[in-house]
């Protein structure tokens, strides 16, 4: 065998772990008469040694794997933890959410379609070869069909696993189309190959700005951004809860790590100004997400919309050509994963009760169940960047970072997105506390498992929002690129 | 330098923090028990005004200038967060810094009576005893942290936070108008926030401090201006940049105040209010806006605050206008109140912008008076409310012969409002007039307003013979105010006839950091803009 591969071998071990864990979710399903309780703990011990392992990757030395093919670096190292964490709880929301937990029967394919989503999310952070991009968007994408459909009695989620399909493979062709372009430009599908050729040589600019158009259309489309984010409110409102929370949270977070290292990598030092029309996209993003989320009386797109303006300002982050600069966003990803996951895990405790589709059934949750209530409103709170949350935090070192750019005017529609985000926050929390319950509204406790998980993800909110100086210096460790 | 220390934490923590534990000790006992907490509550309010009352007892008032370190007493600074350098992203550097010179002790002071005050007024009638009071308590700490921090982020985040509770304070226990109003409050005062915050962002980028070398969000390091990068964004004097952050930051603090033209939610917030709490959030508020002015605008931009003097002096006389006849329109006395604090505030940002010694203690001291008045005038109605079961002025009168204990202790604070001589408000107002017509171009803005007042004062007047001399009333059965009433509005009362005579016991505390912000913009630039 070739000692490159063999070599690769060690540094692959949590993709190698995770496929196993597939194949030994798949065996057990096989297995007549298994409980779904078995199927649930080996996923969950699975993910969890998967995360032990990758945490244990951070320390390692940054180097190419697999003929150039994919990365290890404390960048991807990062984001693969934080996929995997994602995919851990919403994997525990779908063992309480009504929803997915009445379809016992098919639950090994479930896990087994959440494990590959983790593990397309893990290749793509670490791809550096853009062929490789495009196979770890395609499985991710055809497991984020799959999800979203996965309740076949449901109309709706069938509606939107179609509606995802049909755009996906849209963005996935006009990417793949932008990549032939590269190729032809450059000779290399390689993203340090193609960042060494365009600093070397010069291109003809139109035909590299229609191929790099054409690829951010796949990367936007990941990303749920503009202009593609009106198809993707969609296909969250019809999918269950616990599959709408992982992709969006996974997605935003996989779509970053790719977003982040083909610019950062293949126009480095280029002379290719990608900074401003980056900036551009995003600040239409949360304008127009943030204006749009105003009219919204639906929970799960009113959610959706206020997610496409943090992955906007997520991306804000990204404003310069040296990789240090990424711990805004980097730290914006932690914020995100725990606010929103928060969020959903919310309002699948209450849909647990009663159909939480629309704002108005949320009337009078502050008298019903009071803790969840005020849970609830601070995670809300920390997703619109309320001061004392670390929603605030995040978007605050994303400031600084606009600033210390010489990027002004953002600064100026992230703070405008702040407000518009409370603005919808408060039409929230106006019926939580405010007005009162509907007639036929019970009174509700939450059980023990579902506080221990709130709390888990509480804590970081809360934390985050004031002492946030470890986890800044996790994020500038892990703002580093291999080979940059 | 003066330092206080219990425990080993310093004076200012414990006043800021103390409502909070109480807040934290009340959220962990049952809903049940309403008694113990209404006492838990009572007790923080009260360990926080007698440190209060410390402060202002070990305060060395000979301590001379503005926002300088030896300004401040009463320091506790630790670093908060301490990020180093990364790319071309600065090290940033945010600390703990409480410190408190003569304004923040002289309105701690106030916030923290207006607090126990408030307390005290509703322990009988709250209905969700738990929620008021963690709410109540923990609006106290925004607050309070509000004037001791000397460091602008953690300013911000108190400025900020403090807005929270207000919103859910008038969202639950507010009229009918209630959600619209809390909702429209919070979004426009939080608006200001922001705006304030872009502001303080711009300041921290263009900062350099000679000291540590680093980007400051200290307010003495960005008050000195050779700590200001000269080719920065807002480098050098009365450029387009300075101008314009001074105005943001004006109409930022202006959002969370009755000025007009951002008054209307402010006035319905606080007519949607209980009076109660009326009587705590319409003082503080107006407390934390115009010590944010003071602060930070006028120091922070003395050039672009001269330049702009005249149109302040103007924006104050049409608030006075304003208000004034707004309040003619009302026959609510709670809406009364409300307006009141619109021409107050009007008459506070006249005085303001006169910049002289005179106008400028007036100012503050006129700040404090109508704080005490408004917190008595809304206490006063929600005591007749209870009482007559209406807010309307036109439906309880003859309650002269009724309640003779609070005819005399309401005498205090509607001839405080209407400016009698001998009571505090009057003093205020001789001082700050006094400091308008010392200013040339301010002539027009100042008989402006001094018409204004004069009918505030005759409608205030006319008011208090309607609602204690009219004809009596169809209800027979009132009775007089209790011992408790009579306690909670004693000492306003007393504090309204002490200052009248003896305004210096104010004015001591207060006059080294005023003509130390006074000197800091008479240094500044003498180009202003002379009416058009």
């Amino acid at each position: 065998m070739n000692t490159e591969f063999v070599n690769s071998l060690p540094k692959f071990l949590p993709e190698i772990l995770l496929c196993s864990m597939i194949f030994i979710i798949t065996f057990e399903g096989i297995l007549p008469k298994i409980k779904p309780a078995v199927l649930f703990y080996s996923v969950i011990t699975g993910l969890a040694i998967i995360l032990i392992f990758t945490l244990a990757q951070s320390s390692v030395p940054s180097q190419k794997l697999f003929f150039d093919m994919l990365a290890t670096d404390p960048f991807s190292v990062f984001l693969k933890m934080l996929i995997c964490i994602s995919a851990l709880f919403a994997i525990c929301y779908s063992a309480i959410s009504h929803e997915t937990s009445s379809h016992n029967k098919n639950s090994a394919e479930y896990y087994i379609l959440i494990s590959g989503l983790t593990l397309g999310g893990f290749l793509l952070v670490s791809s550096i070869n853009l062929l490789m991009v495009y196979i770890s968007i395609e499985l991710i994408n055809i497991c984020s069909y799959l999800l979203s459909g996965f309740i076949k009695e449901s109309k709706r989620a069938s509606e939107s696993s179609l509606k995802y399909a049909l755009s996906a493979g849209i963005a996935s062709a006009l990417m793949l189309f932008g990549i032939s372009i590269v190729f032809g430009l450059c000779g290399t599908t390689d993203l340090y190959f193609i960042g060494n050729f365009l600093s070397a040589n010069s291109v003809n600019s139109l035909t590299l700005l229609v191929s790099v158009l054409l690829i951010l259309a796949g990367l936007c489309f990941k990303m749920t951004v503009f202009p593609s984010y009106f198809i993707s409110d969609n296909i969250y409102e019809n999918s269950s809860l616990p599959v709408t929370a992982l992709l969006t949270v996974s997605g935003v977070i996989s779509g970053f790590g790719i977003f982040a290292r083909f610019f950062l990598t293949a126009f480095h030092n280029s002379g290719f100004k990608w900074e401003p029309a980056i900036s551009i996209i995003a600040v239409i993003t949360i304008t127009i997400t943030g204006f749009a989320a105003l009219w919204q009386d639906n929970i799960k797109r009113l959610l959706a919309f206020l997610t496409f303006s943090q992955a906007g300002i997520i991306i804000l982050g990204l404003v310069s050509d040296n990789p240090a600069e990424l711990t805004s966003s980097l730290y914006f990803l932690v914020v995100f994963l725990f606010s929103n996951m928060g969020i959903f895990f919310c309002i699948i405790i209450i849909s647990n009760k009663y159909d939480a589709e629309n704002i108005h059934s949320l009337k009078g949750l502050g008298s019903n169940s009071p803790v969840l209530a005020i849970i609830f409103c601070i995670f809300l709170l920390s997703l619109c960047g309320f001061p004392l949350t670390s929603g605030f935090v995040s978007r605050f070192f994303v400031m600084t970072s606009l600033f210390g750019n010489g990027y002004f005017w953002p600064v100026i529609f992230v703070s405008l997105n702040i407000i518009l985000s409370l603005y919808c926050i408060l039409k929230i929390i106006k019926n939580i506390f405010f007005l009162e319950p509907l007639s036929g509204s019970l009174k509700f406790g939450i059980s023990n498992a579902e506080i221990y998980i709130l709390l888990i993800l509480l804590i970081p909110v809360l934390l985050f929002g004031i002492y946030f100086a470890p986890l800044i210096n996790l994020a500038q460790f892990s703002a580093m690129m291999l080979g940059l | 330098m003066v330092e206080l220390k219990f425990l080993n934490i310093g004076i200012l923590s414990w006043i800021t923090f103390i409502p909070l534990l109480g807040a934290l000790v009340i959220l962990a006992l049952p809903n049940e028990q309403s008694q113990n907490i209404k006492r838990i509550a009572g007790a923080a309010a009260l360990i926080q005004l007698i440190f209060s009352i410390l402060l202002l007892i070990y305060f060395n008032s000979a301590a001379t200038g503005f926002n300088t370190i030896d300004s401040f007493q009463f320091i506790e600074k630790w670093k908060w967060i301490d990020i180093q350098t990364n790319g071309s992203i600065p090290a940033i550097i945010i600390e703990y810094f409480l410190a408190a010179d003569g304004l923040s002790v002289t309105f701690i002071f106030l916030t923290s009576l207006a607090s126990f005050l408030c307390i005290l007024a509703s322990c009988n009638n709250v209905q969700s005893v738990k929620a008021f009071f963690i709410l109540f308590l923990f609006a106290d700490t925004a607050i309070t942290g509000t004037l001791v921090s000397a460091d602008l982020f953690l300013f911000f985040i108190f400025f900020s936070v403090s807005l929270l509770p207000v919103y859910f304070l008038t969202g639950i226990f507010g009229k009918a108008k209630r959600t619209k109003t809390s909702g429209e409050f919070l979004i426009q005062a939080f608006t200001g926030g922001m705006i304030i915050f872009f502001v303080i962002l711009i300041l921290f980028f263009s900062s350099n401090d000679t000291f540590s070398g680093f980007h400051s969000f200290s307010i003495i390091s960005l008050s000195e201006h050779k700590n200001i990068i000269d080719s920065s964004i807002i480098g050098g004097t009365l450029t387009v940049a300075r101008l314009i952050c001074l105005a943001a930051l004006f109409i930022g603090f202006a959002l969370r105040l009755p000025l007009f033209p951002f008054h209307s939610r402010f006035i319905d917030t606080m007519n949607e209010l209980p009076s109660h709490l009326a009587a705590f959030f319409a003082g503080t508020f107006i407390i934390t806006g115009f010590y944010g002015i003071l602060k930070m605008a006028l120091p922070l931009f003395p050039d672009s605050a001269i330049y702009f003097a005249y149109m302040m002096g103007l924006w104050g006389a049409i608030n006075i206008i304003y208000g004034t006849f707004c309040m003619l329109a009302q026959n609510d006395l709670k809406k009364i109140t409300a307006y009141y604090s619109m021409l107050s505030s009007g008459f506070i940002l006249l005085g303001l912008a006169s910049y002289t010694v005179q106008g400028l203690s007036g100012s503050v001291f006129q700040l404090f008076n109508s704080v005490v008045i408004l917190t008595m005038l809304f206490i006063i109605s929600g005591i007749i409310q209870i009482k007559t079961g209406s807010a309307n002025s036109d439906e309880f009168v003859g309650l002269y012969k009724k309640m003779p204990v609070f005819f005399i202790l309401a005498i205090f604070c509607f001839f405080g409002a209407a400016g009698l001589s001998g009571l505090n408000s009057f003093n205020s107002a001789v001082l700050i007039f006094s400091g308008v017509f010392e200013v040339n171009d301010f002539k027009l803005a100042a008989y402006i307003s001094l018409f204004g007042i004069i009918i505030a004062s005759i409608f205030l007047i006319l008011l208090f013979k309607k609602i204690f001399f009219g004809k009596t009333s169809q209800n027979t059965n009132l009775i007089d105010i209790n011992l408790k009433d009579i306690l909670i509005l004693l000492p306003i009362a007393l504090i309204i006839l002490i200052l009248g005579i003896f305004p210096s016991l104010i004015l001591n505390i207060i006059s080294n950091s005023v003509s130390g912000l006074a000197s800091i913009i008479s240094n500044a630039s003498n180009v202003r803009i002379t009416g058009w």
